[in-house]
């Protein structure tokens, strides 16, 4: 069923984005990281790494020989892998409606670059490609330690070995490494990357997509750091179980504030940056840390329209149908003068890009904007974010590691109400009010 | 313990409680990510397109409520010599230029320190070639004196075409040309870019350069070297820069047809549109058809009287929510007289400051501004573009085409039936209002005369109020130390002086702006001059 979202969709023909650069470059890093940031954004994008096809065809890596360029066989099946990722590229686009593609491989001949062309040219997909470029050596031994020595390839392996091998394994495509050459290959669109961001070269950006994808690449590091995310303490409304307005804390929710201040100077936190919602219940909360904030209007509770203030049960006695339609779709449902979900996750885009330029944050916000925030973390799809857990009271730490993100909660120990409703069973528009309230939670 | 908390009665902000003092008007959408000041410096030869970028860069700067100036060397130039000759004020080698020259950037620095230390500036853009790595040095000097940070924008671009399209738009009818026909201007100007290239020494990213921070803009756009950006205003530069583009095209602004709120007087809403409403779209089909354009795209709100309008054209067209009407809150559907019963303090408040007032529950034209720069930047990407929207929403693109502040916006007329044709021409835009002659009612409203002015709403320390681009200073008097540059006696030999014209010396030099030391020396170097003059002659 089509569907209009908040913000056209800017995607005509689809388009590969291709990476390049030598093993332990970030290449996958990079992907993954994308991958989620577009489909955060409401962009369907899937990530093909021929690693991982290389290591279905080949059950058992032995050593870094595989990847001499000497070893014919070994070649061929490594062409066979590429190949089939296309494919499967061709299948996402086709039968999935993909709209992005992320092909995640070394690509370093010019050769290998010439036949993903002429595919994609053959397909009708635009090609982007992001090489990465590094030769600082502590980066590389970083990301080998990160992500290679976990990589089933190395899972048995003896650590010095594996790195002797992972280094070995790096010289064999070194050889034959063409990086993408500024003046041959002009007429195509890519973003260099040199030395995780300290530099970057543009050529060509083709369309909207393209130049998000670069905006994007530009503004994320990876210097180690942590983002906290909570609520605002208990609210007035929340006591009585009423849905959006402007309330201030109530006792237990100062308590919590007061407890969070004493939490994060715990921490130990180098240069913590706070940010709060336009919102009297984030500001209040912010107010006991004594430290300086920043007030984001972006940052506000999702705007249930006609709803706002109401409870629940308020909104089943007047609204039964829009109620049962918010269960049917609560991603898309935009609340009557209101906002979705949707709506929200576009208002929440700055954030997040500001978000990845930061270093340590704590950002205290809203349940609905909270599950936004989470699922671009945790990678959560759409169906999923508007059911996440983030109940009051509590301190989610994420700290990025390797391709994800570690998650630390911790409750404070202040009671609060839970505000937290499930997707009842019966979603219904002719459901009886009973059916619709399951879930509700308890309160005042 | 836990200051108490009160809400700003004008932009509804919740601020800890002060003492009587009112409190300083604040960025209200989101944090301000400009502390120290910033100084962008343009590099590049002549006419590649530094000055366009300076000043299209401030307009978006100051739109997004970052205070921005432009402080272009060349106009300091011409205050100081009054009339250009030819290019030999260029050459490299004619020294009492040089000094000149060199003593117009020192005071536009000076300008720029004013502004950004006592101003509340911001971002100064330094715009000059500045293709020396002395003089760049220079300024990454002046820049860590002060405490501002240094972000370089190079033009880089070799084809013959674009830089004799950018003198033909934008030399040729210059102060400095305008005795001049334009084939002469044109060979003239070309001379001087001449003068430049022996000395250019680009940004090199890999050695000289490389812990500077900047970004090379190769062939207009075509191809760009970021190096080391350091914050959040440099990346949003850097963004817009790429997005940005020169090919000729219009933008339509207008508003939906007249719909049946509007005839009521109600504000916001979503109704349809009423018959007038129709009978303007149909003329609107019919309007666009005439324009005859390649490739028009058509943008419309979630609303249904701006979609009801798209629909009349028969195109495709594609909904934005972030085009939808100021959100009114609390008032929304009612008329003015309503809101004046009901909320008569609000109602009052929204006329003091109409630019931050926001409703309560809703919005302002400040969080307007924030919500619209996503369609903003797709705009420049676009091309040809018909954007239906609303009165509130079209005044907030109109000021950022033509640079009008805060103060400005919420006053500027929209009428309804009106297309607005923008079309990008030199450092501006062209606009031309079509009336689609169809009757609506009229919903602007405008400042009412008695209202008490809120505290100056121009220019403050930190603030984020939008500002026209400043005008250039070089109307005020500047130096009155020059006697503390050093500037020697001229040589008598006088064999590569420019040329002055004989008729016109220089005596409408300020006293202000030049110590008597340089007055005398500018005599002398005429008198020289003229001599010449009348040798050659």
């Amino acid at each position: 069923m089509p569907w209009i979202s908040s913000v056209p969709q800017f995607c005509n023909s689809p388009t590969m984005i291709v990476m390049v650069g030598l093993p332990a470059r970030g290449k996958t890093y990079i992907s993954k990281k994308l991958t989620r940031y577009l489909n955060w954004i409401g962009v369907p994008t899937k990530s093909f790494n021929v690693g991982q096809y290389r290591r279905e065809a080949v059950k058992i890596y032995k050593n870094f020989e595989f990847f001499n360029p000497n070893n014919e066989e070994a070649m061929k099946i490594r062409k066979a892998c590429a190949a089939a990722a296309l494919k499967d590229v061709a299948a996402y686009f086709l039968k999935e409606q993909g709209q992005v593609a992320v092909f995640d491989a070394t690509n370093t001949t010019r050769e290998r670059r010439a036949v993903i062309l002429s595919y994609a040219k053959e397909k009708g997909y635009k090609v982007f490609f992001v090489e990465s470029i590094c030769e600082v050596p502590e980066i590389i031994e970083e990301n080998i330690k990160q992500v290679k020595f976990g990589s089933p390839d190395y899972v048995d392996r003896d650590i010095v070995e594996a790195m002797e091998d992972f280094s070995q394994r790096i010289d064999c495509y070194r050889a034959s490494y063409m990086p993408i050459d500024d003046e041959k290959d002009r007429k195509l669109s890519y973003i260099k990357i040199f030395d995780v961001g300290s530099r970057y070269l543009v050529n060509r950006v083709q369309d909207h997509i393209q130049s998000r994808i670069v905006y994007y690449l530009m503004n994320i590091h990876v210097t180690p750091r942590s983002i906290y995310l909570s609520r605002h303490g208990e609210s007035e409304l929340n006591l009585s179980g009423r849905i959006g307005g402007d309330s201030g804390l109530s006792p237990r929710g100062q308590k919590y504030a007061n407890a969070l201040a004493t939490f994060i100077r715990g921490q130990n936190i180098r240069e913590l940056k706070v940010w709060t919602s336009h919102m009297k219940r984030t500001i209040q909360t912010a107010e006991a840390l004594g430290v300086q904030y920043e007030q984001w209007k972006a940052l506000n509770e999702i705007d249930a329209g006609v709803c706002e203030e109401l409870t629940y049960e308020e909104i089943q006695e007047n609204l039964p149908e829009e109620f049962a339609l918010r269960d049917q779709d609560k991603y898309r449902y935009r609340y009557p003068k209101g906002e979705s979900y949707e709506d929200l996750v576009h208002r929440l885009e700055p954030v997040i890009m500001e978000l990845e330029r930061q270093e340590n944050v704590l950002v205290i916000c809203h349940q609905a904007v909270f599950r936004c925030l989470l699922a671009y973390f945790l990678d959560k799809p759409a169906d999923e974010l508007p059911y996440l857990r983030c109940p009051l009271h509590t301190v989610l730490k994420l700290t990025p590691i390797a391709y994800g993100c570690k998650v630390e909660s911790f409750f404070l120990n202040i009671e609060a109400v839970n505000t937290h409703r499930e997707r009842p069973v019966n979603v219904d528009i002719n459901r009886n009010p009973e059916e619709a309230l399951q879930t509700v939670p308890d309160h005042i | 313990m836990t200051r108490e908390l009160t809400q700003n009665r004008i932009q509804k902000i919740w601020e800890p409680t002060k003492d009587d003092r009112p409190a300083p008007r604040r960025a209200a959408g989101a944090p301000h990510f400009a502390n120290p000041p910033t100084v962008i410096v343009m590099v590049g030869l002549p006419a590649r397109g530094k000055t366009y970028m300076s000043k299209k860069l401030t307009r978006y700067l100051n739109w997004i409520g970052m205070p921005t100036k432009v402080f272009n060397v060349g106009e300091y130039r011409r205050e100081a010599v009054k009339n250009y000759s030819s290019y030999d004020f260029f050459k490299p080698d004619n020294e009492c230029a040089v000094k000149i020259r060199q003593q117009c950037a020192l005071a536009a620095l000076r300008d720029v320190t004013s502004y950004l230390k006592d101003e509340g500036g911001q971002v100064a853009v330094f715009d000059a070639t500045n293709t020396t790595r002395d003089r760049r040095e220079l300024i990454l000097q002046f820049g860590s004196e002060n405490g501002f940070k240094i972000f370089f924008i190079e033009s880089v671009c070799d084809d013959p075409s674009v830089i004799a399209s950018n003198i033909m738009e934008v030399k040729v009818s210059c102060p400095d040309y305008r005795d001049c026909n334009k084939t002469d201007a044109m060979l003239d100007f070309q001379r001087r870019i001449e003068c430049y290239k022996t000395s250019y020494q680009p940004l090199d990213p890999d050695q000289y350069d490389r812990d500077l921070s900047f970004i090379k803009v190769i062939d207009v756009g075509r191809r760009f070297l970021v190096n080391r950006i350091q914050d959040h205003i440099q990346s949003k530069i850097v963004y817009y820069l790429m997005n940005i583009h020169v090919q000729p095209r219009t933008i339509y602004l207008c508003r939906h047809g007249e719909s049946t709120d509007n005839l009521q007087g109600r504000l916001g809403g979503d109704a349809g549109l009423s018959p007038r409403g129709k009978q303007f779209a149909a003329a609107l089909a019919g309007f666009v058809q005439e324009q005859q354009l390649k490739d028009l795209k058509v943008w419309t709100s979630q609303l249904c009287c701006s979609i009801q309008t798209a629909e009349h054209l028969g195109v495709p067209y594609e909904q934005w929510k972030a085009l939808n009407e100021i959100d009114a809150g609390m008032c929304e559907e009612m008329t003015y007289d309503e809101m004046k019963e009901k909320y008569p303090e609000e109602f009052a408040l929204r006329d003091e400051d109409k630019y931050y007032y926001r409703y309560p529950a809703g919005e302002s034209y400040q969080d307007l501004v924030q919500r619209v720069e996503p369609v903003i930047m797709d705009l420049e990407r676009q091309e040809n573009v018909l954007v239906i929207c609303h009165q509130a929403i079209m005044r907030c693109l109109l000021a950022y085409f033509l640079d009008k502040s805060a103060e400005e916006m919420p006053y500027l007329k929209c009428p309804l039936h009106t297309v607005l044709k923008l079309t990008p021409v030199a450092y501006g835009c062209k606009v031309e209002s079509m009336s689609l002659n169809v009757e609506a009612v009229n919903t602007h409203r405008d400042r009412p005369e008695e209202v008490k002015r809120g505290p100056g709403t121009l220019i403050r320390r930190n603030s984020v109020t939008p500002l026209t681009s400043p005008e250039s200073n070089i109307k005020k008097p500047r130096i009155d130390d020059l006697d503390q540059a050093p500037i020697h006696e001229l040589p008598p030999t006088g064999a590569s002086l420019a040329l002055c014209s004989p008729s016109r010396l220089p005596l409408s030099l300020s006293q202000h702006w030049l110590g008597k030391v340089c007055l005398r020396t500018v005599l002398q170097y005429l008198k020289v001059v003229s001599l010449l003059v009348f040798q050659r002659t």
